[in-house]
């Protein structure tokens, strides 16, 4: 119950209360249960916990944007009659597409700086990593978000 | 199913798992298993006959000492990727790839260096080496993948490339043991280029199972 609030939280925290996030963290809890093995006590849960998460999250987005470049008919067509009223969706949809789609370090920098809200000396411990280059990790993080989100942009059926 | 009655699935199901070895200690294994396989490779090749002669030329030790190292460190970095959150520095999965770019650009340099004098070899000569690259490399390959599944590869591509990149390299040290055939061009191409081909056509198919494995 502990595990399913806390890759609830993870989930929700990136992609909100999405009607697929609940699909996600069941595939969290049964990979969690059939890696199991890989597990080592000695070292934290944390880490091991998330990246698990982060993978199957990144996952479901992927799968979601393939699904949803099949569906771009259909999907113009709504969004032209809703373009305003998902703006504000889509752009979230694309942020957490476009984080998605980072380099895992700098993923995991970005989503903890940001989504979870941590400091970057938290961040630092957590992943291991010297608090310089957390810095230069979601400097580069952040350069390639906004490169990829003007991009994805500039190709919007809307626009 | 909703999530609680998942859960209570899980539980009911949880059984007692073996912990899995640590990624050194499957890397070990998994060399010692190499091995045995490079030396039936070179016992059914033959080893070859200036193996006297060639242990005290710089080149030849050289390209022995940079395939043992590519092949240790990427099996190691590979089973390290295939536990989620143990590793996350980029340098531990960069060194077999440049160490593999090290033994290409000293062959590369030799090659160049005959080819110079005129005396770079033929390319046509006895390529069945590639035959001892793929024959040693595939059990190792298949092996590695199989070991790299049991765990959680958060990064398939790159763990695959890895487990991929250490039996191509067990492949080519068997013909380094092998064959006799110093020219330049045919180490290049026959003893260096089919690691590299493995490592790129492997890395293809072994990314795909990889994933696939993650997804059951």
């Amino acid at each position: 119950m502990l595990l399913a609030r806390e890759a609830r939280g993870f989930v929700g925290r990136r992609v909100g209360w999405a009607e697929w996030a609940e699909d996600v963290v069941q595939e969290v809890l049964l990979t969690v249960h059939r890696v199991r093995s890989t597990y080592d006590p000695a070292r934290p849960f944390a880490p091991w916990f998330y990246a698990i998460a982060s993978s199957r999250l990144v996952d479901a987005l992927r799968s979601r944007r393939r699904l949803a470049l099949r569906e771009v008919a259909d999907d113009e067509a709504v969004a032209r009659r809703e373009a305003p009223r998902a703006e504000a969706h889509v752009l979230s949809d694309t942020l957490a597409h476009a984080v998605a789609g980072l380099p895992r370090v700098q993923r995991e920098v970005v989503s903890l700086l940001k989504y979870e809200d941590m400091s970057v000396r938290d961040v630092a411990r957590r992943l291991g990593m010297s608090e310089a280059a957390v810095k230069t990790t979601a400097h580069r993080g952040y350069k390639m978000l906004r490169r990829t989100v003007g991009d994805l942009g500039e190709h919007r059926p809307a626009d | 199913m909703n999530t609680d009655q998942l859960i209570d699935r899980l539980v009911a199901d949880v059984t007692p798992v073996r912990r899995l070895l640590k990624p050194t200690e499957r890397a070990a294994l998994w060399t010692a298993m190499a091995l045995v396989a490079v030396a039936f490779g070179v016992a059914w090749f033959g080893i070859r006959h200036d193996i006297a002669t060639a242990w005290l030329e710089p080149g030849v030790l050289a390209r022995i000492a940079l395939l043992a190292s590519t092949m240790w460190l990427s099996i190691v970095a590979a089973f390290r990727l295939s536990v989620p959150g143990g590793e996350t520095r980029a340098f531990a999965r960069w060194w077999p790839i440049a160490l593999l770019g090290v033994l290409t650009a000293i062959s590369a340099a030799e090659l160049v260096a005959a080819w110079a004098v005129g005396a770079a070899g033929s390319p046509l000569r006895s390529w069945t080496c590639v035959r001892k690259v793929a024959f040693v490399g595939t059990v190792p390959a298949i092996v590695s993948i199989v070991l790299i599944s049991r765990g959680f590869a958060v990064e398939p591509r790159w763990t695959a490339i890895l487990g991929v990149l250490a039996a191509g390299a067990a492949g080519a040290l068997t013909s380094e043991l092998a064959c006799p055939i110093h020219a330049p061009l045919h180490v290049f191409l026959w003893h260096i280029t089919p690691v590299i081909v493995s490592t790129a056509v492997g890395a293809l198919v072994g990314t795909l199972i990889v994933e696939r494995m993650l997804r059951l």
